[in-house]
């Protein structure tokens, strides 16, 4: 077993990559009563067009099968389950993004017995017809709950402008016809394909001994048998930056305006160690820009364009990343041109100082080990981050080799006036008063 | 705990697993209708910057010049009493090899509790100004997450008395009579009569504590005391309430009245009643309306123990609502009859006794659970303890408390767009 010691941090992570393909990474963190364990697959929503093993044809499959999928294989001979899980003090929960399907469990007893229980119940499914045309109703609820969520059509508007043909513009959970389509063949199919061992991780957190967990995980990965690792053939559209809306507004009814402004980056197929360096960087930069140390930040919620839902994020994720900028606002169109105008400003931008950069890397040096408490959050942090080489234990090495000329580069390269995009939820309360 | 001086308390939880420390003060009032808007904006003005720190900029940049030490203020309702805590999260210099961070963040602490942005014996005005508007976006939009909105109206419907039926942190009809000068009174009134727990959680000593914590140098006082719980005395009418939107899904809510209070007679089994219920995912209504009728994605319940409150939340399609609510109301019925399985009762004690031993996992969930043991004077229940009064539970005592639970109130959100 391979073993990578943070003396800084007195965190040692343990990994091992097993004979059937399967990655593990074990953090023993043995003063904690608990153990955080997730298993996950690189399978979302996006891996809607691939070509299964040992044929020779691209086939398409209906969007939000891989978060069928993640519901279906609740059902288990043994019931659902979470009851399972229950019943050994343990709780379950999935998610599906556009990228990966993850499932979390968490326990202070029975770890054999509830790791085991983790690997077998995702690795082994059953579907059953009748129950796989029940579910059709449960999911399709699902997605008109997140529709009635102005946040999430917020959100998902601004995906629909940065990328017209790309599937990350569709709900990963499908459409109430996407739903309707899906087979049994299908997710066994797709369950095949992207379940294989080869394609999965299995990351735990918390009060475990590495060796032992190990060996329990071999033993259980013993008894299955798996063909051999293969690399699945996906198809993505390879989108760059220019084909783009530019803007939208939609009515809602609601009682504040929303918007969103998007900025599509095309730095995902970086390497690894540029990736890993450059994630920090945009770290660091939207928070110069944008913080709450910032000039901006002050301007903006002096003048009442913003609230406290004011929020930035960069996703990176495999194949697109994108930077989001909003929040509630009651002039959501005079926002919006603010945020842009500053991430137009590539010179005179009194935020973007030295020494605000050297507070920044100090505020999130502290931040980041603050994080570390929540073994859920180191968790999750495995899961996101789609390298390799690179954990979350490596940010503060790599946060100290950042020089402000990398940040102030970044400006000047990544926000491209042509990458733009803004999203508006207008109120349609108000609308109805003028 | 130990009592630095009448009315004030220090709870200090050491531990080295964490790399962080935390401190919260918490300061308690009795819970009044007329008190909680300015008790909100007095945190939220606190929030933002100080005497020494007069601009959000340099209030923030002192935070990160302590490597990024998170402040932060909020409010709360414990039952009877209204709860305003300042909070810092911040690094153990040990982990980094400093010196004089935990001195620095207790002295910024308390010049953001003892010299707030104050002119004349009113909060600075731009400021104030600001955070009003603030605050009224935060009421405004709270109504356009709908499952938000929905358990605000069953709250209002439950409840007949105005500081239980409005929110933790306020209300909108509130925000026109607060002045800079009211608020800066309603601040002193709480810095000189409010009941005040210091707890801090991290990689320090008791002595340790004490070299620092008079820097935190509140007066004696002698803080007026409550029931914590609320309890419905009379025997009120069921009241119901519909309400149409244009929206796509249907939520129902329902407001039940229980005898669960915290550590009080029926709080275990009432835990376990609530985790068979709708608390957890085996639970019956996940199980039912889920998982066999296939009707909601999102059903579940919830119990106030300050409150005695138990509170049921199905987001399903306007055709189902009808059958959802029978289906909640046969599920108590079943429960009140002792029809469920042993399996169940065992599987939700696991869980319960789980998520108590994993309290000692989070800062955070060690403050919250000393802070509600001390709201009812019982310091010294530990967890072990705990976890016995739950395995103590039998079935008959689950089927007798869910006789006691009696349908108050239910709100309807009709989607119109279905």
């Amino acid at each position: 077993m391979n073993s990578k010691t943070y003396k800084e941090l007195n965190e040692v992570v343990y990994s091992q990559k097993l004979e059937n393909g399967l990655s593990v990474q074990m953090i023993p963190k043995r003063d904690y009563g608990s153990v955080y364990a997730v298993l996950f697959t690189e399978f979302g929503s996006n891996d809607y067009i691939f070509k299964a093993r040992g044929e020779n044809e691209y086939e398409i499959y209906p969007h939000g099968v891989a978060h069928f999928l993640e519901h279906k294989l609740f059902e288990t001979e043994e019931g659902d389950i979470s009851q399972v899980f229950s019943f050994q003090g343990a709780s379950i929960n999935a998610f599906t993004s556009n990228t990966k399907t993850a499932y979390m469990v968490s326990f202070t007893a029975n770890g054999r017995l509830n790791i085991e229980t983790l690997l077998d119940f995702v690795q082994t499914p059953i579907f059953d017809q009748q129950s796989v045309e029940d579910e059709k109703s449960i999911i399709i609820q699902e997605i008109l709950m997140y529709k009635d969520d102005p946040d999430w059509v917020l959100a998902q508007g601004l995906l629909e402008n940065l990328y017209p043909a790309h599937p990350i513009r569709i709900d990963v959970a499908g459409t109430p016809e996407s739903v309707q389509a899906v087979t049994v063949d299908m997710l066994k199919k797709n369950h095949e394909n992207f379940y294989h061992p080869s394609n999965m991780q299995i990351v735990i957190v918390g009060n475990i001994d590495p060796e032992e967990t190990l060996q329990w995980i071999e033993s259980n990965q013993e008894k299955k048998a798996y063909p051999k690792s293969f690399e699945i053939k996906r198809e993505l559209p390879t989108e760059t930056g220019r084909n783009i809306i530019k803007s939208r507004t939609i009515h809602l009814p609601v009682n504040l305006p929303k918007v969103l402004v998007g900025v599509k980056g095309v730095s995902f197929d970086l390497t690894e160690e540029q990736a890993f360096r450059h994630i920090i960087c945009m770290e660091i930069l939207l928070e110069l820009l944008f913080g709450e140390t910032s000039s901006t930040y002050l301007a903006m919620s002096n003048k009442n364009l913003i609230d406290d839902s004011f929020s930035y994020d960069y996703i990176f994720e495999r194949g697109f990343d994108y930077v989001t900028i909003g929040g509630d606002s009651r002039l959501p169109e005079v926002l919006a041109e603010k945020i842009k105008k500053v991430l137009m400003c590539t010179r005179n931008n009194p935020d973007m100082s030295y020494d605000h950069f050297v507070l920044i890397k100090k505020q999130l040096t502290g931040e980041y080990i603050q994080d570390l408490n929540s073994l859920g959050y180191v968790a999750h942090q495995f899961v996101d981050m789609p390298f390799r080489t690179y954990t979350i234990y490596d940010y503060l090495s790599v946060l100290k080799l950042v020089t402000f000329e990398d940040v102030k580069q970044l400006l000047v390269d990544y926000f491209k006036a042509e990458r733009h995009s803004v999203f508006i939820v207008e109120s349609r309360i108000n609308q109805e008063i003028v | 705990m130990k009592e630095l001086k009448p009315g004030v308390n220090v709870h200090v939880l050491p531990t080295t697993k964490f790399k962080t420390i935390s401190i919260q003060c918490r300061f308690r009032a009795p819970l009044e209708a007329d008190q909680i808007t300015k008790r909100t904006l007095v945190a939220n003005l606190m929030d933002v910057n100080s005497k020494s720190y007069s601009t959000q900029i340099k209030f923030r940049k002192k935070l990160s010049e302590l490597y990024g030490t998170s402040y932060y203020t909020d409010v709360s309702r414990y039952g009877n009493y209204h709860v305003l805590s300042f909070n810092v999260d911040f690094i153990d210099e040990t982990v980094i090899q400093e010196t004089g961070i935990f001195e620095e963040v207790i002295q910024f602490l308390s010049q953001a509790i003892f010299s707030p942005n104050v002119i004349d014996g009113a909060f600075h005005a731009a400021t104030f100004k600001r955070e009003v508007e603030k605050l009224k976006d935060d009421y405004l939009s709270r109504s356009d997450d709908k499952a938000v909105y929905a358990d605000d109206r069953l709250n209002e419907l439950y409840f007949e008395s105005p500081e239980h039926q409005m929110l933790s942190y306020g209300q909108i009809s509130d925000l026109g009579k607060a002045t800079p000068a009211s608020v800066y009174a309603c601040y002193l009134q709480m810095l000189q009569e409010d009941q005040i727990d210091i707890f801090i959680v991290g990689n320090v000593t008791e002595i340790e504590v004490d070299k620092v914590i008079d820097t935190l140098d509140f007066s004696p006082r002698s803080p007026k005391i409550r029931d914590p719980f609320y309890r419905n005395a009379l025997k009120s009418d069921f009241k119901q309430q519909i309400e149409k939107q244009d929206i796509n899904q249907t939520i129902l809510s329902m407001g039940f009245s229980t005898p669960v209070y915290y550590h009080e007679t029926y709080y275990y089994s009432g835990l376990i009643f609530n985790g068979l219920f709708g608390g957890m995912t085996h639970s019956k209504l996940f199980q039912t309306v889920r998982e066999e009728e296939n009707m909601a994605y999102a059903i579940s319940s919830d119990i106030d123990a300050y409150r005695g409150l138990l509170n049921v939340e199905a987001g399903i399609e306007r055709k189902d609502i009808e059958k959802t609510e029978a289906i909640v109301l046969h599920q108590l019925k079943e429960i009140q009859d002792g029809l469920f399985t042993d399996r169940e009762l065992y599987l939700t004690k696991e869980l319960l006794k789980s998520e108590l031993l994993q309290i000692a996992d989070s800062p955070l969930s060690m403050i919250e659970s000393d802070y509600s043991l001390s709201l009812i004077d019982q310091n010294k229940l530990s967890v072990d303890e705990w976890i016995k009064k739950i395995d103590n539970v039998n079935r008959s005592d689950v089927a007798q408390l869910a006789r006691l639970i009696d349908l108050k109130a239910i709100f309807k959100l009709i989607g119109e767009n279905s």
